[in-house]
Order: C-alpha cells, then structure tokens, then sequence
C-alpha cells in the first residue's frame, strides 16, 4: 500500500492505495465518486473518461499512481468548473442524454474538446467524441449540443 | 395555458444523469455489502459432476441451486435454472455464485472455483440441431416453433410475374451493447427484501425473485434503479436473483455487476436468422408474389423465442400489400447464449433479405426506389401478410415522401462519384405484446399538498424518455405546469404492474392508462372526494381483429419508417463510409419531437453497427469477438449526421394520437446500406455484417 | 502484491529496472488491458510517467531524437521534415483518451504486429536508443522488433528515444480499420519517398498487420527504385510489384481479416500511396 495526493474536483486527498490500482478504482470505490462508470474497464468505450491535469483519460486504464499529484476532474465538479454546467445542460436540453450511462464520459470528452479547440467544425466534434462508445442516441444530439456551445 | 404535447424537451431527470448524481444499480454501497461474482461453465454442453469449493479462503462464502428455495427462472417458459448444475446448455452457464467483502477478492475466489463436467456433443447451430443423431436440449427435439402459412396462390404470383429475384441471407446474432453491464444491488430492511435492478420490468423481477427464493410478494420491493440501456436485454433474467439470494441468506447487502466480457458471452442477444426469400414483381415493380422461408437460431433456452419468431414472421414481406404470400420459419434451440429480444424484434433481419431483393427488382427494371415503394406501400384498409387487416394509421406512403423531398434523395441525381451509392428502404414494426398476450397497464394519479400531482406508473424508464413523454402528456391533461409533475416509475411498492417496457408499447398503454387516471381523478374532484386516495386509470391494448389462433401475433398496429443513405466506398480498402442519413417516421401523433429524434437516431446507430460492424457469431459454441475492442459497436465517427423527418398523424386508439416508436427505427438502414454499397461498388452482399473483402472483390473485378 | 515505482529520472529508472522481475509502464493503456486478462500480474513496475528528459523532441546532427514517452496527442503534431506519416500515424491511435497517454515508446515496445507507429518510423528508417546500468546501444527499428509482443529489448533496459532521420522527401501512412476510431488495424502501411527528375531515388515501404511484426517490403522497394511513374500503369510492372509485395510479407487468418484480404489491401494502398505520394512530389 502506498501513499498518493490527488486534487479531485478542487480539493485535496491523500488516499492510501494498493500499488497497481486503477484511477477508476480510486475515485468509485475509495472516494465514492460513483459518477464515474466503467463501461468496459479496457479502455474501449470511454464511460470512465475524467480529465487528468486537463487532459481526457480513460480512468480504468490508468494507473493511479501514476496520478499523484494530478489535479483531477470528474463529472461531479460542477462546482469548480462553470464550463461544465454549461456542457451539462446543453447536452440535456439537445436530448443527447438518453439513457445517461455515457453521458459522465461523454461530458468530460466534450470539456476537454472544447478546452483545446473552442471552435470545432463537424469532423472534430465526431473525432473529440469518438472515444466515447454510446448506443442510445446515434450521436447526432451529442453533436448538436456541443454546437451549440460554440 | 401552455401545451407540452408535441414540445421539445429534453430529459426531466436529465441534469441527474449528466451530473453523476443518478444512480445506477452498480452505483449503489452500503456498509457491510458482499459483492458477488459468478463461476460459469467452461463448456457448452454437458453437466456438472463435482464442484470442489476447499480452495476458498474462509471469509468468501459460495451459493448454488441447493440454496434456492426452487432452482427456476420463472418466465414465459419457466426452461432456466438459476443455477446450472444437472444440464450446461451454453459456454458460461451459471454455476455458483461468490461473494467476498471486495469484488477482486470474489473475482479471485471465483477461479478457485474447481468444477468437473461430463461432457454432452455441442449443438453448434440449426444444422446440428435438426440432426436427429444429435443431442435434445429441451422436450422432444430442437425445435422451438414453426409456422406456416400462404396467403393468395404464391405459384399463381409467380406465374405471372415478369421478373422473379430469389436470394440466400444471412444475419448474424447482434448484442444489445447497453453501456451499463447488468447489475443488481439488494438489502434486507424490516425483514423485507429490498432490490435496485436495471432490467425492464420490476414486476417480473418480483415474480422471479419470489420464486427462487421462496418468498411472497409482500416480502419483496423492487425497484428500478437508473437503467442504462436495455433495447431487450434486460427484459428478462441477467443477474437480479443471484444478490437477492445471498442477501436474503446472509441479511448482508449484495451487489453484483457483470464484466463487459460476461455480458458479451453470456447475456441475450439478437436471433441469428438464415433467410431465403423469392419475390415476383410485375413489369411496373408491382410485387405479386412472396416466398419467404427462414430459420431461427434461439441458442440455449426459450427466452422470448417464440415471440420473435411470431414477429420476425410477420415482418419478413415488409410494410407491402403482396397479394401472394407464403411463410414458412423454424426457430431451434442450439448450445449458445440464449436469443431473446432485441430493439426490432426479428423485423431488421427480415427487412435486410426482403427490402435487399426489392432494390435488386427496382434496379433490373430500371424503376424509381421510392415510386416502386410507394406503388406497394400498405395504407389504411390494406392487408398484411397475413391477412391481417390494417385498420390504424398508416402512413408508410407520408414516410417515403418526406424522404423523397430531403436534400439528401434530392442530391442524388447529381452525383458523380462512382463510388458513392444511395439506398433507401421501407420498414414497419408492430406495437404492443399481440395477439392472445395479457397487455394491460394501471396509472395512477396522485393530488399532492404542494398542488403538485405524482404520476404512478410501474413500467421502467429504460432511457428511452417515456417519462418525460408521459409528464408531458399527464401536464397537458391535468392543466398544470410540467414542474408539478412528478413521476413514479416502476417500484413494486407505488406503483401497479404496467407490464414490461417493450414491443414499443409504454407510451401508448401507459398515456392511455393515464387519460383514464385523470378522467377519474377529475370526477372525483368534481365530487370533492379526491385527494385521499389516488385516482386510477386502466387501459387494454388494441388486438387484432384476426385470430390465427397463435400467440403474439398478429398485431392491431404498426409503425412505419422509410431510410435513406448516401455513403461511399473506398476503393482502397472496401470499407464503407456513410455521409448522410435521411430517416423519415410514421408514429401517429409526436409527443416530443427531441425524444422521437433521439429514438431512431439511435436505433439507426444500433443497426449501422448491425450492418457494418457487429457480429456476434459463435464457432462451435464459443463467441468470437469477445471484448469491445473486436466486437466493433459504431463510434461517432461511424454515424453521419442523420435528419430525423416526422409525418404528421394520429392514431385514434392511441393516447393523444400516438403509436410507439421505439423499435421501429432499427429496421431498415442496413437493407438501405446495402443498396448503396451494391451501386457503389457491385457487390451483391447477403450476409452482415457487410464484408470489406466481398465489396473490395467487387471494386477488381469491375475494374477488370 | 506489485510494488509500482514511479522515479524522476531516467537515471534512477534504469536503476529501477536493473532488479529483478521489473517492467516499465509508460502510459499503462496496454500494460492494464493485459493485467485485467491476469497478464504481467506477478512483476514490478517502474512508472515512466514522471520523466520529463523522456517527453522532449530535439533536432540533433543524425535526426529528430523523439523521447520514447512523447504520447500521441503530441506525436500527431510533429512536424518532422518528411515525416508526415509518423504523425499521421500517430493521429490514427486509438481515440483521443488513448493518444493522450500511449507513448510512441510504449507502442514499439509492447510490439503488437498491428501497431500504427512502428510501420511509420520503419519506413523513416529511425533507430531507438537503449540504456541499462550497464550503458547504452542504438538499434534499427527493422531489428529491434523480433515477434508478436517481441522486441529485442534486454532486461534492464530502457528506451529512452527514437531517432527519425530527417528527410528530404515525402511520407504517408495509411490503415485500414473495421471502424473509423478505436480501431486496430487490419493493414497499415508507410512508405516514404525521395524522386529526382521524375525517378523514385529513394523508396521505403513498412507494413502492419501483414506479418508477426511490422515489416519492411524490401523486394517491392528494389523493384521501384529508379522507375517512373508511367511505370505504375503499365500491367506487367503491377503484377511483378505486387508479385515482390506479397513476397514481403505474410498475413495470417485472424478475427480481423483474412489473409487474401489483407494481400489485396497491401497492395492497393501500396499504388494509392504512391501515387499520393508522387502528386507531392512534383508540387514540392
């Protein structure tokens, strides 16, 4: 067992980890981040996605030590960051949640998208987005909300 | 006062779900919770001769069918065990459940798990299941159901035809791909059973879970968790009994949550179908004669076997007045994970051999695709066919018009890329359980002191949005602000069963339920009685007026689409890019546009991958593409944009005018696909998913 | 249980990897796929993560020294005189979560024959960089790769760079997927070209997905060096460069593709390539 600082959401913990343990595991199981999800734990379907030092990752493959010291950005840090409200309520007001398991991914691709190209055609939304697996809504309402972010 | 019906708007639990804060059954913890993983069979076929559990650490306890109070899935067909043990029918059976403190320390106990098998020869697919020297998995042989049945003289039809095109097809077994893997969570409170599931009906869950355990009842809540994602993979059996059982034994909360890997292998899937279909087609395009014959793969137990066989049937002709029709299909029982319903229900496999020999029909005799369509669409007082009548809306004929009037269709005459190709292709789905099949719903409505009204209603928002739509309807109804409008969805103990969300049925059975609630609660207000117990509406729905003496089928109503597509291939790899979609929907009255958008957007997404990417095939009883990585669900760069039109209509016997929609929206975009793929390259592709190799053949030997 | 080290320095990395029964783990997107299935569950691991001399790229006298954990999110972004299809490679990774961690190192490394990186620096004739405790070596990429998971990496080593030579011409990179994003390939292929005077004075061709390790296709390489481009269209020429190609490399039956499937693609990104390619050219 070892040691980590993580900045999640803002704040900061120091969380005793098992050495290999995964980013995921940190946040659902020992920080009770449940927001999260893990929708294939391989890094194939991006459900997992939160944003590491500003960067998108799938956090079922990541290994938290490798965290320490990050500042760490989940679905649930609304608070922290008013850009991600807006994305929120643009993705919920386009109907691009549907069943909603993606949605936390999917939200965090489009926070990290938008964070490095505030003004994507078509193409680089579907390219920002296409780590995210989801099968409800053909991803045409995803692609419309973050439009209209722009 | 403010109309919500026919305004659109997103989700009402919406901000919960993009939030984080909405729970899913996976998201649940409680303190002193066991999480649970499953031992399942290493064989296909077979039978357990010893399970040898002195490898586990002392602090992990095992459960197996001698811990049910009766070891039976209750269902349509009560075939399934909870546990496996006597008979193994597929590869990752069930066979005994771990629970520890941690899912690893399950997860490791689990492989610990040593378990002996007699080994019993598999039943790979229907050629093995029709073999008399092979083994019987249920009854008296392999075969689940059969139908037969010819409408007209089909050799008549035939005879008169001036083109007759006769094909093989072939689909392959689909997988839901619910991004939520299936989970449970459940405690014991009060002495009562308390369960979160994510599955699509919380009143069958209590059925099975009281009967495996031994319970009543009374003894058990059920209610649905968040659900992310069924499409009729969770209408059934996943995993609810195995935490209910080990929480009610140990009085510890137990949760369980399947690795994508299990839902992949083990869970339900969409039926395999091998198709032949003979189609005889006047001069003028008009289909005289249909010959359809198809069998069904059901894998290892019943599930929802027989009423996808009855659909798939029923849908084989498309949505067509054919005067000449035989029918004739096998469903078999092979050693596979099971084949139950899936979003379409049997009509997308059908609609990919049927509506891929009418493009084949228009494009020898030189015809318009959408005019030929047109000239054969069913309308109202058509008949199906079967001969069923179609007395409801029906607006195929709208559906094709509006796609003949977007910009994509109208494009399509200045093409001039010799690899870009444009489909379309028509399709229907009926709505409700059918024929001879219980289909009620109860709702209720409740006064609250807030002014506000709780909307009680046992069906599962599974994501789909049907409570969004009913909290607009129910706002509309009782004059109120959508704000005041609180649903309660599927809790076995405040609300009534509803039936399960499927067959495209809960906005319908439910809105109508609900109209009849607000006539009572209205009466009783008028009375001055209301508000101490709540008001309760009740609601059938439609059958039809013809009685084939089958169960499921026919229906009283269908839905229609018409899908069209512009894509291109690539003359270097042969794989397929699409560019447009134009979906044009027929669902009598829109109840909120953004949702109906959303469904066969979706649904389109689903079936591109059905077309292009997604098979499930199994090879002797093993599962091929066994993770996400090669089990290839489309990613955003897979869909294009897709222009979702809707015709304007009304469906009488419907609540505010409405059909479902749900499932209709997966049935024709991979018969269009292939259209275009066949100009684009020449390929004429029978068989999903649609092989880069077979169109690249295409491309060289055009070349040549 | 594994202990997991996370040094600052390549330095103590090395020293790291010097003991017994330690892997290096770079951004983990492989190494934690593999541990999920039970893979690599009993070693050490020496997280690369924090070695910043290791995410640079410089231009030195024998070419652009490419830090082995410079990640794809980067890569993609290169501008390396000639060497387009290394970023181009580089932007076919995965999905944007998987470029932002998978190193170019971790790529050559765990050597999947599928991966999109390794067809692209062969076809640039890059080397990679090697230290242990006990020193450093430099070996060409083409040698380095020994098999599925393969490579010639000696225990205790560590990668430290990989260095593209600069070219004068021109590079591509193509992949064909079973989807656009989140796809591995089912053929890929890089080829590099330098003309004069309408000749090809200099070719490399490397392909993925075609062999047990990316490879090379020398024979198709030495057929068109010193051709024309009408030499393309004439049929002969096609059928004996395509007769060289399948030579080169061999594909098997996979649930991917096919083997027939695989040859027919080679072959065809090879003449889509080149002629890509030679438009550059002549612009250039």
């Amino acid at each position: 067992m070892l040691n980590i600082q993580l900045t999640v959401n803002g704040e900061l913990h120091t969380i005793l980890i098992d050495p290999a343990e995964t980013l995921l595991h940190v946040l659902r199981e020992k920080l009770g981040l449940t927001g999260t999800k893990e929708g294939c734990g391989e890094g194939d379907c991006g459900a997992c996605t939160i944003l590491v030092n500003g960067k998108s990752v799938n956090s079922c493959i990541y290994p938290a030590i490798q965290a320490d010291g990050c500042e760490i950005l989940t679905v649930e840090g609304v608070e922290k960051n008013p850009k991600l409200a807006r994305i929120q309520q643009a993705f919920v007001d386009h109907g691009a949640v549907q069943c909603g398991f993606c949605s936390p991914g999917m939200i965090m691709a489009t926070c990290a998208l938008l964070d490095e190209n505030p003004t994507p055609t078509d193409e680089e939304i579907r390219r920002g987005l296409s780590g995210n697996l989801c099968r409800c809504t053909g991803y045409q309402a995803m692609v419309d909300a973050v439009k209209s972010l722009i | 006062m403010k109309q919500y019906v026919g305004e659109k708007r997103g989700r009402l639990e919406g901000l919960d779900k993009a939030t984080g804060r909405a729970l899913y059954a996976g998201d649940y913890r409680m303190e002193n919770m066991l999480e649970l993983v499953l031992v399942r069979s290493t064989i296909s076929h077979g039978s357990v001769r010893s399970i040898d559990v002195s490898a586990l650490p002392e602090d992990v306890m095992v459960f197996t069918g001698k811990d049910c109070a009766e070891n039976i899935v209750a269902d349509i067909f009560c075939d399934t065990p909870v546990f496996a043990g006597e008979r193994i029918l597929y590869l990752g059976e069930p066979i005994a459940v771990v629970a520890a403190d941690t899912r690893e320390k399950a997860e490791a106990a689990a492989k610990l798990v040593k378990v002996e098998y007699d080994l019993l020869p598999v039943v790979r697919d229907v050629e093995d299941a029709k073999n008399p020297a092979m083994p019987v998995l249920h009854g008296e042989s392999n075969l689940l159901t059969d139908f037969f049945n010819e409408k007209g003289n089909v050799e008549k039809g035939f005879a008169e035809s001036y083109l007759i095109v006769e094909d093989d097809f072939e689909t392959p077994p689909q997988d839901h791909g619910y991004m939520e893997p299936d989970a449970c969570f459940a405690y014991v409170e009060d002495d009562r059973l308390m369960a979160y599931t994510s599955s699509q009906n919380v009143f069958a869950d209590r059925v099975m879970i009281c009967r495996a355990l031994g319970l009543t009842p009374e003894q058990v809540r059920v209610r649905a968790a968040f659900v992310g994602g069924g499409f009729g993979g969770k209408d059934g059996h996943t995993c609810q009994i195995y935490p209910c059982l080990v929480s009610w034994l140990t009085k510890r909360p137990a949760k369980i949550v399947l690795d994508r890997r299990e839902v992949l292998a083990c869970t339900y899937k969409r039926h395999g179908i091998k198709m032949h279909v003979k189609m005889g087609f006047s001069k003028e395009g008009k289909m005289l004669a249909f010959d359809g014959s198809a069998v069904l793969d059901t894998g290892a137990y019943a599930g929802y076997g027989a009423s996808v066989h009855g659909l798939f049937t029923e849908h084989f002709t498309g949505p067509y007045d054919i005067p000449n029709v035989r029918l004739k299909t096998e469903t078999y029982y092979t050693n596979k994970a099971t084949a139950h319903a899936m979003r379409g229900f049997g009509a997308p496999q059908g609609a990919f051999a049927t509506e891929s020999i009418i493009s084949r029909a228009i494009a020898r005799l030189g015809l318009d695709p959408i005019q030929m369509r047109l000239d054969n669409a069913l309308e109202k007082g058509s008949t199906g066919s079967l001969g069923q009548p179609m007395d409801h809306c029906v607006g195929l004929k709208d559906a094709l018009k509006l796609v003949q009037e977007s910009d994509l269709w109208k494009e399509r005459a200045a093409n001039t890329d010799p690899y870009v190709g444009y489909g379309v292709a028509g399709g229907f789905l009926s709505c409700g359980l059918g024929q001879k099949i219980t289909d009620n719903a109860k709702v209720s409505v409740q006064e609250r002191e807030d002014g506000g009204f709780d909307i009680g209603v046992g069906l599962v928002d599974i994501g789909q949005g049907s409570g969004t739509a009913l909290a607009a309807m129910a706002a509309d109804l009782l004059e109120t602000d959508i704000e005041n409008i609180h649903m309660v969805m599927a809790d076995t103990d405040k609300t009534e069963d509803c039936g399960p969300t499927a067959a495209s049925r809960s906005v319908f059975i439910a809105g109508n339920a609900l109209m009849a609630a607000v006539k009572q609660y209205k009466k009783a207000k008028e009375a001055a009685e209301c508000g101490i117990v709540p008001a309760k509406g009740e609601a059938a729905f439609p059958e039809s007026t013809m009685d084939m003496g089958r169960i499921g089928f026919p229906h009283a109503m269908y839905t229609f689409v018409a899908q069209a597509v512009k894509l291109r291939v690539d003359p270097v790899t042969g794989s397929v890019s699409l560019l447009d979609i134009a979906a044009a929907t027929e669902c009598g009255k829109v109840i909120n546009p953004l949702g109906l958008s959303g469904q066969i957007q979706g649904g389109i997404g689903m079936s591109i991958g059905f077309c292009l990417g997604e098979d499930c095939s199994f090879k002797d009883g093993v599962l091929v593409h066994k993770d996400f990585s090669t089990y290839l669900m489309p990613t955003a760069m897979d869909v294009p944009n897709i222009a979702s039109y809707h015709v304007d209509a009304y469906e009488v016997s419907g609540p505010m005018g409405v059909k479902g929609a749900a499932e209709v929206s997966t049935v024709s975009i991979a018969a269009a696909i292939n259209e275009a793929v066949r100009q684009a390259s020449g390929a004429e592709l029978n068989k999903l998913p649609l092989s880069p190799e077979e169109i690249l053949k295409a491309l060289e030997s055009r070349e040549e | 249980m594994s202990m997991f080290y996370q040094p600052l320095t390549a330095e103590e990395a090395i020293a790291y990897l010097a003991r017994e029964n330690t892997m290096a783990c770079a951004g983990g997107t492989d190494l934690y796929v593999n541990r999920k299935h039970g893979k690599f569950l009993d070693k050490d691991y020496v997280s690369l993560d924090k070695l910043q001399e290791l995410k640079q790229v410089t231009k030195k006298a024998d070419g652009w020294h490419v830090g082995s954990m410079v990640n794809f999110a980067c890569a993609e972004k290169l501008e390396i005189p000639g060497a387009a299809c290394l970023a181009m490679a580089a932007a076919e990774v995965g999905a944007p979560q998987i470029r932002n961690r998978g190193t170019v190192g971790g790529n050559i490394v765990s050597a999947s024959p599928a991966a999109d990186s390794v067809p692209a620096l062969m076809a640039l004739d890059a080397k990679v960089m090697l230290r242990s405790v006990s020193g450093e070596r430099v070996v060409p990429l083409t040698d380095f790769m020994k098999g599925p998971g393969k490579t010639d990496l000696k225990p205790g080593e560590l990668m430290t760079e990989i260095i593209v030579p600069e070219g004068k011409g021109s590079s591509v990179f193509s992949k064909a997927g079973k989807r656009n994003a989140l796809a591995i390939a089912v053929c890929s292929q890089a080829v590099y070209l330098e003309t004069e005077n309408g000749k090809i004075t200099e070719i490399r061709v490397a392909l993925g997905s075609v062999a047990p390790t990316a490879v090379r296709a020398y024979r198709a390489e030495a057929l068109l060096k010193g051709t024309e481009e009408k030499a393309l269209t004439c049929a002969e020429f096609k059928a004996a460069l395509k007769a060289a190609l399948l030579e080169d490399i061999s594909p098997i039956d996979d649930v991917r593709a096919t083997k027939e499937y695989r040859q027919t693609v080679a072959f065809r990104m090879l003449m889509h390539n080149l002629s890509v390619l030679w438009k550059e050219e002549t612009v250039c």
